[in-house]
């Protein structure tokens, strides 16, 4: 029931102010409201007196921890699969890179010429021409698809006004997809959270 | 001042696995009690809880930080209280002992800590009824009480652990509370 600074508030509703201000869970208001009625009613003291006495008999039926209980579950924590991952997403992927690279340097960069001042820096050397090399050629393939691609989809679309609405289709379906994709596994973490 | 539980978890995560331990000495007593109140049984809940930490160490990493982990903690320790609750189906244990046992029938010794022998026997009655009177409640009420007096959650966090409107809590905590004193009276005013 809500009450406000005028309204007088009924036994009913002091009571519960008392129980929830045993809990410490009573607002500013109607704390001061409560004082101020505890002064006057003898009928509320005792009755604070009651609820108090529950309150700690409540309490008193805590039983004590096992004195080794700290140390068991500690001794018994298992490796989580979360601790396993500690290494980035990246690492692995760069480390294999890297070890072809090498690998790649010592096969086919053999030739002595190619070591300018020394083994370490001349490895240094031939693995940034070789990624180097790689990147150009891969950038070189991807644009020469791309032109393809395009080349070929222009002469589609000029043939029929058909073959145009067909791929306009294909590319609303296939954006759906992926959008579709996006969203599962929010939903899954949404429903591991209400789970848990 | 001591570190915030959040805090705590993102150390742990970071390889800090002993901070665990703080965790676990924070929280042992409290998920001991609601363990036993929800159990009837001191073993049983030591064990339940340990089995309650593991599982909340191998799920860290799902822990979401905008939520308490004492709400986190208790939800665990709530369903798999149920659960094993369900498997032994458990029964009330009576204060009294069997006749049929050695030296008779009559009610189970526990610990009291007054001076007089009258006071120690009226303690122990005491601790009997009202373990028997949490017992006798309805199960919406009981849960609620032993959610606030043994895992010590606040009112908020009782309410965000069972999906329950802030009043909804402390009318029901109320009305469980006023059971009790009903029932339990005359040790109420000794």
């Amino acid at each position: 029931m809500k009450t406000t600074a005028n309204t007088m508030p009924n036994i009913a509703t002091l009571s519960e102010w008392l129980d929830w201000d045993l809990d410490d869970e009573l607002g500013g208001a109607e704390k001061a409201h409560l004082e101020a009625q505890l002064e006057s009613s003898s009928e509320l003291r005792c009755e604070r007196r009651t609820l108090a006495a529950l309150h700690a008999a409540l309490e008193e039926g805590r039983i004590p921890v096992q004195p080794q209980f700290h140390a068991r579950v500690m001794a018994s924590l298992p490796v989580a699969a979360w601790e396993a991952q500690r290494f980035p997403a990246w690492a692995l992927p760069l480390a294999v890179m890297l070890l072809f690279a090498l690998g790649a340097v010592l096969t086919l960069g053999s030739a002595g010429h190619l070591v300018t001042e020394g083994p370490v820096v001349g490895t240094v050397v031939m693995v940034v021409d070789f990624l180097g090399a790689t990147t150009m050629a891969g950038a070189g393939l991807v644009a020469a698809s791309w032109q393809g691609l395009g080349l070929g989809l222009e002469e589609f679309i000029a043939e029929s006004g058909l073959n145009l609405l067909g791929l306009a289709t294909l590319v609303v379906f296939v954006n759906l997809l992926f959008l579709s994709m996006l969203r599962r596994p929010k939903a899954v973490r949404a429903a591991e959270r209400e789970e848990r | 001042m001591e570190p915030p539980d959040e805090a705590l978890v993102a150390s742990v995560l970071d390889g800090e696995r002993d901070l665990f331990g703080e965790l676990v000495g924070r929280y042992q007593g409290r998920l001991v009690n609601y363990l036993f109140r929800m159990l009837q049984n001191e073993e049983d809940a030591h064990d339940l809880a340990q089995e309650v930490f593991l599982k909340i160490y191998d799920a860290l990493d799902r822990f979401d930080s905008r939520f308490r982990f004492s709400t986190w903690l208790f939800r665990v320790a709530q369903n798999a209280a149920i659960d094993q609750i369900r498997k032994r189906r458990l029964k009330l244990v009576s204060i009294h002992r069997p006749d049929d046992e050695e030296g008779g029938g009559g009610e189970w010794e526990l610990p009291g800590n007054e001076p007089t022998p009258y006071q120690d026997a009226r303690n122990v009655e005491r601790g009997a009824a009202i373990r028997e009177a949490i017992e006798e409640l309805p199960w919406e009420y009981k849960e609620l009480i032993t959610l606030r007096h043994y895992a010590e959650l606040s009112y908020d966090e009782i309410a965000t652990l069972k999906q329950m409107p802030l009043g909804t809590v402390k009318n029901k905590l109320f009305r469980g509370r006023q059971m009790l004193k009903e029932k339990l009276g005359d040790y109420l005013t000794d």
